[in-house]
């Protein structure tokens, strides 16, 4: 140690401590700012930070629930619009038996008539017009089953549909323009009694039933398929058709 | 009075310290607590070294350099093992701390006591 000079250790020591005072400067300003963090605004952040998190779960649970209606909508949509389809192909369906364009089976009446061969034999001087059924007899007992309540008559296979006509060319009776000739089997699908009934009160049937035609009837049991009617396989013609739409309508 | 000269080296440090802002970020306070702390013991060490003299500049310099370069380094890989590890070097210097502290105690008060004893005998000295 040499105290007339500055010691060797001065400047060393110096250095060393300006360096402590300088790490326990920065490291006090540090750690204030630590505690003066982790104090109240950390607490203020903190809470802050929670009644966000709070906030954005509320928001979305929102939106979750907004979500799940949403999904239920549209699976009601889809639900109701599967039952639409269903609905509509119910409909289509009965508007196809109600067309005439489906075969259909059930209760009613088979009517059979003929011309009348033995009345023409016995008199062959006779008019033979009055001894062959005509389209008349076959047009009104198709009528008088109609307003019986018929839901489906055909004659010799052919469906009688709408657009069905029942015609003379000739000396043979067309219907969708299909030859027929007899014997004719009218089949007619509906309440069998009803049907009877107007058959039985059909002047047409009891005058060529009188007169001598072979004529019978057959009704079938109310449960029963027995009657089987044929599709209708011609078509509709719309060529000059336009639907009225429903404004117009009203 | 060459004693002075340090401490207003440490008032000057703290100075520097307190108007130079050095941004440190918070995950480094760790790092600077240590390192305070080896500055702390080396320059303790280096008092003692006078005492004792055996001071050295450059083994006290190098000293700390590497003492708060190995304190980083434990506090450091006690981060990424999650074991405090810092807390080792804390201890270390802690101890040392105090061993230099006694020991300038001690070369104090030898030299006091060795002074005064001094005074005491000349004192016994020119007693009649």
């Amino acid at each position: 140690m040499k105290k007339h000079t500055i010691p060797r250790w001065v400047p060393w020591l110096t250095l060393m401590f300006m360096l402590i005072g300088l790490f326990l400067a920065q490291e006090l300003r540090i750690q204030s700012a630590i505690s003066a963090a982790s104090a109240d605004p950390k607490t203020e952040v903190l809470i802050s930070l929670i009644t966000n998190l709070e906030n954005e779960t509320a928001v979305q649970e929102e939106r979750l629930a907004l979500i799940r209606k949403e999904t239920e909508t549209i699976i009601q949509q889809s639900t109701s619009g599967e039952s639409h389809l269903t609905e509509l192909q119910n409909e289509l369906a009965l508007q196809q038996i109600r067309a005439g364009i489906t075969a259909l089976e059930g209760p009613g009446i088979t009517i059979k008539l003929d011309d009348n061969h033995a009345g023409l034999a016995a008199a062959p001087n006779d008019d033979p017009n009055r001894y062959v059924i005509h389209y008349e007899n076959l047009l009104h007992i198709v009528n008088d089953l109609r307003n019986a309540g018929a839901e489906g008559i055909s004659i010799n296979g052919q469906r009688i549909v709408v657009s069905s006509e029942i015609r003379c060319v000739g000396n043979v009776i067309m219907v969708n323009t299909t030859r027929l000739a007899p014997p004719f089997e009218i089949s007619a699908i509906g309440h069998p009694e009803n049907l009877k009934e107007a058959i039985d009160s059909s002047s047409t049937y009891q005058q060529l039933s009188l007169t001598g035609f072979p004529s019978s009837y057959t009704v079938t049991d109310i449960n029963s398929y027995a009657i089987q009617l044929p599709a209708y396989t011609g078509s509709f013609s719309t060529k000059n058709l336009t639907a009225v739409s429903e404004e117009e309508e009203v | 009075m060459f004693w002075l000269i340090p401490v207003f080296g440490l008032i000057l440090g703290a100075l520097i310290g307190s108007i130079i802002t050095i941004e440190i970020p918070l995950t480094m306070a760790k790092y600077l607590s240590v390192a305070v702390l080896a500055a702390l013991d080396s320059a303790l060490g280096g008092i003692r070294c006078i005492y004792e003299d055996t001071f050295n500049g450059m083994v006290l310099l190098t000293g700390f350099i590497s003492n708060a370069v190995l304190a980083a380094l434990l506090a450091f890989l006690g981060d990424q093992l999650s074991v405090d590890l810092y807390m080792a070097a804390v201890f270390v210097f802690g101890i040392r701390i105090f061993n230099n502290l006694a020991t300038i105690r001690h070369h104090i008060l030898n030299r006091f006591m060795q002074k005064h004893n001094m005074h005491a005998s000349q004192h016994k000295n020119d007693m009649p």
